[in-house]
């Protein structure tokens, strides 16, 4: 590839990151008008509908894609491949903060998360489980909508300059790393092991990295990325390791997968 | 307050807590409240602090159960203890924290205090009053990382209810008293399930288990 059109390609992806960053603003600012179902006031949250139905169609992709063989207590999503769900918009007064989302296919709530501008779906919640308050009382349903769950495919993950510089700094981490790897009295181990830096979403702020070395053995070393003052300083996180990794195709499918999708490809050299 | 001016000393040391390269004797030439800081440090670096106190408890459990396998009657024992704490004896990656430690996070800087505490006191009311022992906690004696337990081969479903756990030789061993902590007064205690576990909205992702560790006994 030619310096030129790798530049033009950056450029690209960076006017594409920019128009999906002022899409999502757009659309937070078209929510849509709520009905008070049990006397409740209304919603006020600034999320659209659209935002609501993309984050329950991105984490059931991301249910399917990843953990297929997942049994979901909370809701049966594989049954319902190809077919439509509908779904209310909810608010509760004990909980004013968040929308939850009532399925007809579950007595589970889903919540609704709005981070820095993202929405997404931050998984469901149960009227028994005593280890999660289930929000009470008064609530207003905001609006319903119908969302079909298609085959699974690679996640949506979004690009954007901020995450380029989270990548990056995700990057130097795993350099580090691998430094001292090469510097200690596993040293030989651990040369030309393939790295990789998993994909993730923006509003998540811990990145998977992998560790295959040529032995087989294989190590994940999470890293958390914190921005401060428009800097991205990196924070390990503990992993663990897997001796057989690659001798047994049957086994660590989701990690597997994971590596697959990964955003980045490095290799350990000295 | 001796456990104040022990952790004052330790962070006015420009000697403690500095990046140590890998060898299988890394930590030997450390003090014993440096091993027990990087321990704790290498268990939780995030900002699940709680978590981090769940581990201390079950250095101080083992500790006071003194037993061989577990190193004994002393902190340093119990922390070096081989294939015990994967941020002392493990390979290179599994103590890479432990050896190249953020002192200026406040994961060290809790640690630093939990270990000034077991090391200045052996009284358990001291450990209980200064390292604040999570919902859920008590006489813990194993915990491993919430990722790892998820891991092919590692745990299982426990018919009718709960989960069994393979230390690695195969052998699926029951969990009792299972914890994960999410703050000093919240925690999920007893999960019928793996799946109870991952269809949770606070665990159903990598990075939000990255944070965790999850606590029972055998």
């Amino acid at each position: 590839m030619t310096n030129k059109l790798a530049v033009f390609l950056v450029v690209i992806i960076i006017l594409i990151g920019g128009c999906a960053m002022t899409q999502r603003e757009h659309a937070i600012s078209s929510s849509p008008s709520a009905e008070p179902e049990n006397g409740a006031r209304k919603f006020p949250h600034n999320i659209s509908a659209e935002h609501v139905k993309a984050a329950f169609e991105e984490y059931a992709n991301y249910r399917l894609w990843y953990y297929p063989d997942e049994h979901n207590p909370h809701i049966d999503l594989q049954s319902h491949i190809g077919k439509e769900i509908n779904a209310d918009m909810l608010v509760f007064e004990s909980d004013p903060d968040h929308i939850y989302l009532r399925t007809e296919a579950s007595e589970s709530l889903g919540i609704i998360v709005n981070k820095d501008g993202f929405v997404y779906l931050d998984g469901f919640v149960e009227p028994e489980n005593p280890n999660r308050l289930y929000p009470q009382g008064k609530h207003a349903k905001v609006a319903t909508i119908k969302v079909k769950i298609n085959e699974p495919r690679k996640p949506n993950y979004g690009t954007s300059p901020r995450k380029v510089n989270m990548i990056q700094a995700a990057e130097r981490y795993a350099e580090t790393l691998c430094k001292d790897f090469l510097s200690g009295e596993e040293s030989a181990l651990w040369e030309n092991a393939d790295n990789y830096i998993l994909d993730f979403y923006e509003y998540q702020d811990i990145i998977g990295i992998w560790w295959i070395r040529k032995d087989g053995y294989a190590s994940t070393t999470p890293v958390q990325i914190i921005e401060n003052n428009h800097a991205f300083q990196s924070h390990g996180i503990k992993g663990y390791s897997i001796a057989d990794f690659t001798k047994h195709d049957e086994l660590y499918t989701s990690e597997k997968r994971f590596i697959a999708d990964a955003v980045k490809r490095m290799a350990c050299r000295p | 307050m001796q456990i104040t001016a022990c952790r004052n000393n330790a962070l006015n040391d420009s000697n403690f807590g500095k990046p140590i390269a890998y060898s299988s004797n890394w930590y030997s030439s450390l003090s014993d409240l440096e091993i027990l800081t990087r321990l704790l440090y290498g268990e939780n670096t995030s900002s699940n602090l709680a978590d981090q106190n769940a581990a201390a408890w079950v250095v101080i459990n083992r500790k006071l159960e003194n037993r061989s396998m577990f190193g004994g009657n002393t902190f340093r024992g119990v922390a070096t203890a081989s294939g015990q704490f994967q941020p002392i004896t493990g390979g290179s990656e599994g103590t890479r924290d432990a050896r190249n430690p953020s002192t200026s996070s406040s994961a060290w800087k809790n640690a630093l205090w939990s270990a000034c505490t077991m090391l200045t006191t052996s009284n358990t009311t001291h450990y209980n009053d200064f390292i604040p022992k999570p919902t859920g906690i008590s006489n813990h004696l194993y915990f491993v990382g919430l990722n790892y337990f998820f891991s092919a081969n590692v745990s299982i479903d426990d018919s009718p209810s709960g989960l069994k756990i393979n230390f690695g030789d195969g052998t699926y061993v029951k969990m009792k008293d299972v914890v994960i902590v999410f703050d000093t007064h919240s925690a999920f205690q007893n999960p019928s399930s793996k799946s109870a576990i991952t269809s949770d909205s606070r665990l159903d992702t990598y990075d939000e288990r990255a944070r965790h560790n999850i606590f029972f006994n055998i």
